[in-house]
């Protein structure tokens, strides 16, 4: 039996949920992490679904060398369902190139898995965006981006802890 | 004024517990603040425990103070003079709340900022005007529309401010627009102001270190030869105005690279870079990627397409293989140059953008005017700066630092262990003479990497390249030698190698045989653009267009 998803583990060393508002918590976790603090607890898992090639490691380049994040890289939706399955994950980001239904995919494992993970999706300018994504928790950044808009973006949703109820249907 | 400790407290406990916490953050220790005991301890592993009490705003209103300590360049400050630090972090500095909640303009005020707050788009218009702010904070209540006005706005009028957007839903995808319309940080319901002003604290202590470090890298450059030092020197002073630029070089040598070195050290690094290659698209296709279209405008535009100009106003548009443009093109490229408006195709309305264009080339654009393919115009426009970025041949010191570099790379993104290269390999490598420049370099160690017997690159894995080619004759100064290897190939001798073109044969298809023959007499995709005199990433895209067949030919 895989080891299911523990949100508050993948969230993260930020303080846990009872320890204050969620907003708080997230704060936390960026105001006593930083670069000369350090800490027992492990990096947040951030899992890539991105197949190899020049522009996607361009892209991911920033992402690779941060140290605070523990970068899982898959190439396949199945792939990613099973590493869902398998460990615990605080976010899932999807390259441009990887197809509408792969995503479609990556959602259900993270629908069964671990549900209330955020999920980027980074999409091309004109690349549609299925309606069925706003009932799960899916931002989407389109190309091109801005330098360090990324590793922002993973900052700003990881430190935002996990899903309020209230809006877990609908972004 | 309100010290982060509660006023109810004895003063004398409440100095002894500031005076610890400052001396844990001075040695960089870890510090747990733990709300609910409402007091501040150390770490684990038996850290001397601190016994005061933080009271009344709870433990985090800590924090600040603890950065102040930690990040603060004055390390020199004790703690006990630093005490109510947090309310002096600020300075006096001016800082905008758009439509902000009134506690946080209170404790913004508390830490000694000089907010002024703004009720709606207009009030934050004219005090971004008047004021030049340390933070801006932008509520999502303003509505999508006026988030996006104020964050271009300040990243224009105040590019080293963080702008911070306070979220109204909470949800990730409003988030993840904030980071994409160029916010700095995104703060989700509910607002505590304490914790805002903490996190202002440890941002603006992080840009002052930056600040004050060692003078800022060129993103993705590497060498510290003289002609490099040059350049750098030349990048330095080119990037703090917002002039066009020529960068003239051979293939391979980076000329992306320091567009982007110049936009990311520019004024405008908080917009965009779009590169487009101009050798990759038609001249339809490439008007449409460069204008867009409105709806209607021919068969299948079911919808008005913003244009490149448009997604990078306010940024930095980079046109590389510039001399490859259409005519036609360029005449439309010129009026945006001197306008800075342009028409969509299909369309009336002008658009006014404001960009800065950065142009490269491998070729002699003095040429292209003497044979009618450049126009003179758009080159005096486009030459406001000319950069020369000298090929690899002429800066051998910094091949050792670049197959450093790319050996790095390489691990970072397979996963290899290659722990670097042997002396005797590194005297080969820095031998050759590299006609492809970096990129050569760069994908012969890729090769090399991949074949490496063990962890360490050695001489025999680097065989397969080609032996050094000794010149009787010294290269020429570093002018443009965009040209030189055009001049070369046309003023060597001519091959007797012919070929056969049929009359009735297409212009397309003799131009296929042609550069075919050409790869086949030259052995390599670099010497026969050369004598073709196109570029080699022209070359590439015109061999990619033929299809794999193609290569088969060439074989």
């Amino acid at each position: 039996m895989p080891k299911r998803h523990d949100p508050a583990a993948a969230r993260g060393p930020g303080p846990s949920k009872s320890s204050g508002s969620g907003a708080i918590g997230g704060l936390a976790r960026f105001v006593l992490l930083g670069p000369e603090v350090t800490s027992a607890a492990p990096p947040p898992s951030v899992l890539l679904l991105a197949r190899p090639g020049l522009e996607s490691d361009e892209l991911f380049a920033d992402l690779a060398a941060r140290e605070d994040l523990c970068l899982v890289r898959v190439a396949t939706a199945a792939a990613a369902t099973r590493m869902l399955e398998e460990m615990p994950v605080a976010l899932v980001i999807a390259c441009p190139e990887t197809p509408a239904a792969a995503v479609d995919a990556v959602l259900a494992g993270v629908a069964r898995a671990s549900p209330g993970t955020p999920v980027l999706a980074i999409r091309t300018r004109q690349a549609p965006e299925p309606a069925g994504w706003n009932r799960h928790r899916v931002a989407v950044l389109r190309m091109p981006l801005l330098a360090g808009v990324l590793s922002r973006s993973i900052d700003v949703v990881l430190g935002m802890g996990p899903v309020p109820k209230s809006t877990r249907r609908g972004r | 004024m309100r010290s982060c400790a509660a006023p109810e407290r004895p003063e004398g406990e409440r100095v002894a517990a500031m005076r610890e916490v400052g001396r844990l953050a001075l040695h960089r220790r870890r510090v747990n603040i733990a709300r609910e005991r409402r007091c501040v301890r150390p770490g684990p592993r038996g850290r001397p425990a601190v016994e005061g009490r933080v009271e009344g705003t709870g433990g985090r209103a800590i924090v600040p103070f603890l950065h102040h300590c930690r990040f603060s360049s004055r390390r020199a400050l004790h703690p006990e003079a630093s005490m109510g630090a947090v309310a002096r972090f600020g300075e006096g500095r001016a800082c905008l709340l758009a439509a902000g909640a009134p506690d946080l303009a209170e404790a913004l005020a508390r830490a000694g900022f000089a907010p002024t707050v703004a009720r709606d788009e207009r009030q934050a218009l004219a005090a971004l005007d008047r004021t030049s702010p340390s933070a801006v904070y932008v509520a999502q209540a303003l509505g999508a529309a006026s988030v996006k006005m104020l964050v271009a706005a300040s990243a224009q009028r105040c590019a080293d401010a963080p702008v911070v957007v306070l979220g109204a839903s909470g949800t990730v995808q409003e988030a993840v627009d904030a980071m994409q319309l160029g916010a700095t940080d995104y703060l989700a319901p509910p607002h505590d102001p304490d914790a805002i002003v903490g996190r202002l604290a440890m941002t603006l202590a992080r840009a002052r270190r930056r600040e004050e470090g060692a003078p800022r890298a060129l993103p993705g450059i590497v060498g510290t030869s003289p002609a490099m030092v040059k350049l750098y020197g030349a990048i330095e002073k080119v990037s703090r105005y917002k002039s066009n630029v020529l960068l003239l070089g051979e293939s391979g040598t980076g000329k992306e690279i320091i567009a982007r070195a110049l936009h990311e050290c520019g004024p405008r690094r908080g917009h965009l870079f779009v590169p487009v290659n101009c050798a990759t698209l038609g001249r339809e296709m490439l008007e449409n990627e460069l204008f867009g279209h409105e709806r209607g405008a021919f068969t299948g535009a079911n919808e008005r397409k913003r244009g490149l100009f448009e997604l990078a106003d306010g940024g930095t548009f980079f046109l590389d293989e510039i001399a490859d443009m259409d005519v036609s093109t360029q005449a439309k490229l010129l009026r945006v140059l001197e306008r800075n408006e342009f028409r969509r195709v299909g369309g009336t309305a002008k658009v006014k953008v404001d960009l800065s264009i950065i142009a490269a080339t491998n070729r002699s654009l003095e040429e292209g005017i003497a044979t009618g393919r450049f126009r003179e115009d758009l080159y005096y426009r486009l030459k406001v700066v000319t950069l020369v970025v000298p090929p690899l041949r002429e800066r051998r010191e910094d091949v050792p630092l670049l197959v450093d570099a790319f050996v790095a790379d390489f691990n970072r993104r397979t996963g290899g262990r290659i722990q670097g290269v042997e002396p005797a390999a590194l005297r080969r490598l820095a031998e050759l003479d590299w006609p492809g420049n970096v990129r050569e370099l760069r994908n012969a160690m890729e090769g090399a990497c991949v074949l490496a017997a063990g962890d360490v690159v050695s001489a025999a894995d680097l065989e397969h390249l080609r032996p050094p080619r000794r010149s009787s004759s010294p290269r020429p100064a570093p002018s443009l030698r965009a040209a030189e290897g055009e001049r070369a190939a046309r003023s060597a001798p001519p091959s007797r190698a012919t070929i056969e073109i049929p009359i009735g044969c297409t212009l397309e298809e003799a131009e296929r045989r042609v550069v075919l023959a050409a790869l086949r007499h030259h052995r390599t995709r670099a010497r026969a653009a050369r004598a073709l005199g196109i570029g080699l990433r022209t070359l590439y895209t015109k061999l990619a267009a033929w299809g794999p067949g193609a290569d088969a030919e060439t074989a």
